[in-house]
């Protein structure tokens, strides 16, 4: 396996917002699903995850609810907002149109610019 | 629709804090558990799983903390985590903090008190339109250089042929006894000429002032209360307008009440009259009766008003040399004749206590200084554990203000204290003055306010000094062992500019104090020429209707001395017209008949007029001849006693007694012979030089005012009840006032040097306090500095001596720097105390050698106890650091 790749800037937002808005989730869900989803190539550190929920959170991008777990614990779950669902296509647009811009510098030539 | 949701959140997170936590510390127990979970699956054994759980994880607080943060919540938490932090600091350097709230305590609440009674003196204004126009108008007898009230011919010039003033008006003192309704009581009164209150611009609270016409004999009969007066006798009932009072048994119509803060020319003036001109004076040019106020023109300055009035002056001496030669005028702010003497000490006070909280906020600066000092460390460690600058700034702040808080908190209450206290220090000088009755107002919110700014604003600098200073969080800074510190050459450099300039005010302060101690002891050494202790006196005008004569007067002299005498505890009793020290005065022109005149100008003489056993009573010694005894009576020859200025003044080569001499006893001079020499008195106070004086016997001379001398052998307060009991069995309408000790005026008449001694003494000593506990701790913080060093010095074999030398040097430089600033201020400031000084000049050599030698043993005391310690240094431990 390649090593893990570190996250640039902002990524975790999006990629908190992309996990849940799948299905509801905790938060160590929400980690195993980007792992997932990035099929492991991302190297995610645990403990800044949570500041990252509590961040949205409170922004109102993702809302939490708490409900019964499978072991009759209450347990927090986090899901995409209203407002959080609306705003995803047009996030995700802007997201491939940075991923494009950035997949392209690398490979510039003198000639090009 | 952002905002709101968030400060909704933020509400809710606030409401819900527990249940926050609970569920925070749920998710991330359970995240833990569940990756460890997946470890144990993965083959690890369960302890080992939760391990490196927890390790992938990371800091679990920090991320705690960040979640909060996100949440905002921190803002609050950490506000009163700060709150907290500074308490506990607080109490555990509860030395360190006692010091600062005191300084801050002493600076503010000193100084607040001290600026608001000078407010309420000297700067308030005068309830007067365009007071700064207003003059007093004083003759001046240039050989005695002594101010005097005017004539009536001479104001009659001033009023016809100056060009300086808009208008001028004159009073003189009238007492008066109220007879009805109600008690009898004595009365201060003044009669103002018609103009007098519109040329101040005086308005009443209630009716009215005199009208024009007022001021003619005959439609005088008209009454204005002062807003005591109006209080205490008439319960402050507004219908008194148009009411009859009795005054010596005339009818007067009150036709006005004035304001609480007017009171001219006195506060204690009860009552004014008008004064018609008196026009069977208006050619005599000898008696000074007149006080005279005048409105300067707008545009006149004092300056050009005195020079057009120097110069009628002159003329008038030209003139009239009889009477005017060695007579010149003088103007005066109408404010000096509410102020006197109490203008210099106010202000002396006020640069003084100013001076302290100069050094209270230095030596807050420098404490919080040498604190920033030890807590550098701590700094750099937080720093590199990764707090913010923003956090640790906003902590010392807190520390910084937590502080100010305390002490400015302090300080209110000391300024409150104060402004009670001070005018009672002063009230002797404040007499004259209309004050504010309650504390609330005297104090001057407005510097209290700014004094409390000036301090919080340094202890909130100084506090937050190790925030700015940035320490690095270096392995250098973190290596350093925990009790050392690290020098700061720019918070060492502030600190001892800061110790030179305290020792320098210190060293001021203490010159000050010194010169008015000096002041003092010589007061104290000088006698009065009678004894205080054990004296009773009273004061009580006759009203000329009741007592027209001497016999009337003569008889209750007589009677009220012989009822007192037999009381016991009683020794002897006497009267006097003028009681001495109590401001009363009266003096008569005299001359020898045949003794020629050589300067041609007419000896004034104090004139008493008193019972035989006044002498006795006052213990005054009798030098040659005789006292007065039951041969004088009306109508036998006249007599006269004398004291021994004038005798040796007019006989300095024969006997006196025998001699003859001519005293205007009423209107036409009497011959008098002299049949005693007694002591003179200073009669004006420990400071003044005794005046000429002539004696003339109560029962040949009329008078209307007594004062009585009651000789006791107890406490002479306790016999007070009986003394208005034996006054009012003779006559029962008749009041007494100023029932008090002797002692009482005596205190009084040195109470303004006598307080602000005190209070500069008081000043001097927190200043040299507040010094010695700047330079203590600046050689504290140096031998901490340096424990390493000096150890190994000591290991090295080094001296004692050498130790204390290499730590005290520089500080003994310091302050030693700062006692020659001091002098140098001393030398030129100490002038400004010159008006309460006596018998010390303002360079006096002893009393600033004194002073440098105090200064100079303070700081060698305060240097030696922290340096003793550095030659304490044990090299083993101090070498252990390492």
């Amino acid at each position: 396996m390649d090593k893990p790749l570190d996250l640039l800037p902002g990524t975790l937002d999006r990629l908190i917002r992309t996990a849940v808005s799948l299905e509801s989730l905790r938060a160590y869900g929400v980690l195993l699903r980007i792992q997932q989803i990035s099929k492991n190539r991302l190297e995610i550190q645990q403990g800044p995850l949570y500041p990252a929920l509590y961040r949205l959170d409170h922004r109102a991008r993702i809302t939490s609810e708490c409900d019964e777990s499978e072991n009759n614990r209450t347990a927090k779950y986090y899901r995409l907002t209203a407002a959080g669902k609306r705003r995803l296509p047009t996030e995700v647009e802007k997201w491939n149109r940075i991923a494009d811009v950035i997949a392209g510098i690398p490979g510039t030539t003198p000639e090009e610019v | 629709m952002t905002l709101w949701s968030r400060l909704r959140s933020w509400v809710q997170t606030m409401l819900r804090r527990s249940r926050m936590e609970s569920e925070m510390d749920a998710e991330l127990r359970f995240h833990i558990e569940a990756f460890a979970e997946d470890l144990v699956r993965g083959g690890l054994s369960r302890q080992e799983a939760m391990r490196r759980a927890r390790i992938a994880f990371g800091g679990i607080e920090r991320a705690k903390e960040e979640c909060r943060n996100e949440r905002r919540v921190s803002l609050v938490d950490s506000l009163i985590e700060d709150m907290r932090f500074s308490v506990r600091q607080i109490r555990r350097n509860s030395g360190f903090t006692l010091a600062v709230v005191i300084a801050l305590a002493l600076g503010t609440g000193a100084n607040t008190a001290v600026f608001s009674i000078l407010h309420t003196v000297l700067l308030r204004p005068l309830p007067y339109r365009d007071p700064d126009r207003l003059v007093t108008v004083w003759q001046e007898n240039v050989q005695r250089q002594q101010l005097d009230k005017a004539t009536v011919a001479d104001f009659n010039d001033w009023k016809t042929r100056n060009r300086v003033f808009d208008d001028l008006a004159f009073s003189w003192d009238a007492a008066y006894t109220l007879t009805g309704p109600g008690d009898s009581q004595s009365v201060m009164g003044y009669q103002f000429s018609a103009n007098f209150f519109s040329l101040l611009g005086a308005r009443p609270l209630l009716g009215r002032t005199f009208l024009p016409e007022e001021g003619t004999q005959g439609r005088d009969h008209v009454v204005v209360l002062s807003y005591q007066f109006w209080r205490n006798r008439f319960a402050s009932d507004e219908d008194v307008i148009g009411r009859t009072i009795q005054l010596d048994g005339g009818h007067y119509i009150v036709i006005g009440v004035m304001p609480s803060d007017f009171g001219h020319p006195s506060a204690s003036t009860d009552i004014w009259t008008p004064l018609p001109f008196p026009v069977e004076l208006l050619e005599n040019r000898g008696l000074h009766v007149f006080q005279v106020i005048a409105k300067l023109r707008s545009g006149v300055s004092l300056a050009q008003a005195q020079q057009e009035l120097e110069s009628l002056a002159q003329d008038n001496a030209r003139r009239h040399p009889q009477t005017n030669q060695h007579w010149g005028i003088q103007l005066k702010p109408i404010r000096d004749t509410y102020t006197g003497n109490v203008r210099p000490a106010l202000w002396v006070l006020q640069v003084s206590v100013l001076f302290m909280l100069i050094m209270a906020c230095a030596n807050v600066g420098n404490m919080l200084l040498a604190r920033a000092g030890t807590q550098e460390r701590e700094v750099a460690i937080r720093l590199a554990l990764g707090a913010s600058r923003g956090r640790l700034f906003r902590q010392f702040l807190i520390q910084g203000l937590t502080l100010a808080v305390m002490g400015t908190g302090a300080g209110v209450l000391l300024a409150w204290w104060g402004v009670q206290v001070l005018p009672l220090m002063f009230k002797a000088q404040l007499a004259n003055l209309p004050l504010p009755a309650r504390a609330s107002g005297w104090m001057n919110w407005p510097v209290l306010l700014l004094t409390l700014a000036i301090t919080a604003m340094t202890s909130l600098i100084f506090g937050a000094i190790p925030a700015f200073h940035n320490p690095s969080p270096s392995s250098e800074t973190l290596n350093i062992s925990s009790r050392a510190t690290i020098e700061r050459k720019s918070a060492l450099r502030i600190r001892r500019v800061l110790i030179v300039g305290q020792v320098a005010l210190s060293l001021l302060l203490l010159v000050g104090s010194g010169l008015l101690i000096r002041t003092f002891l010589r007061l104290q050494a000088r006698s009065l020429g009678f004894e205080t202790d054990h004296l009773l006196t009273c004061v009580f005008s006759l009203p000329p209707k009741r007592y027209p004569n001497v016999s009337k007067t003569g008889s209750f002299l007589e009677q009220v001395l012989a009822r007192i005498r037999v009381l016991p505890g009683v020794e002897s009793a006497g009267g006097i017209n003028t009681l001495p020290l109590s401001g009363m005065d009266a003096r008569r022109p005299i001359t020898v008949p045949g003794m020629p005149d050589d300067s041609g100008q007419q000896n004034v003489a104090q004139f008493r007029v008193v019972t035989p056993d006044y002498f006795r009573a006052m213990r005054i010694p009798l030098r040659e001849g005789r006292f007065f005894d039951d041969r004088e009576r009306v109508g036998s020859p006249p007599v006269a006693i004398v004291n021994q200025k004038l005798a040796r003044l007019l006989w300095p080569h024969s006997n006196p007694i025998g001699q003859h001499i001519l005293v205007p006893d009423t209107a036409i001079p009497l011959l008098t012979e002299i049949i005693g020499v007694v002591g003179d008195v200073r009669h004006a106070g420990l400071a003044s030089e005794p005046p000429i004086e002539i004696y003339r016997p109560a029962y040949q001379t009329y008078w209307p005012f007594f004062g009585l001398v009651i000789r006791t052998s107890l406490d002479p307060e306790r016999l007070a009840g009986a003394i208005r009991q034996a006054v009012q069995s003779v006559d029962k309408d008749q009041p007494i006032n100023s029932l008090r000790s002797m002692d009482a005026w005596a205190t009084d008449s040195i109470a303004l040097r006598r307080s602000s001694m005190l209070l500069l003494m008081l000043f001097a000593g927190v200043a040299v306090l507040l010094a010695s506990f700047g330079i203590y701790s600046l050689i504290s913080y140096t031998v901490i500095l340096r424990t390493h060093e000096i150890g190994v010095r000591i290991a090295l074999g080094a001296r004692h001596r050498d130790i204390l030398k290499s730590v005290v040097g520089q500080t003994a430089f310091l302050a030693l720097m700062g006692m020659a600033i001091g002098l140098i201020a001393a030398l030129n400031l100490t002038q400004f105390l010159s008006s309460l000084l006596f018998g010390v000049t303002t360079t006096d050599l002893k009393t600033l050698l004194l002073a440098m030698t105090v200064m100079m043993a303070v700081t060698a005391g305060a240097a030696y106890m922290p340096a003793r310690r550095a030659t304490r240094v044990d090299p083993v431990i101090a070498l252990r650091y390492e």
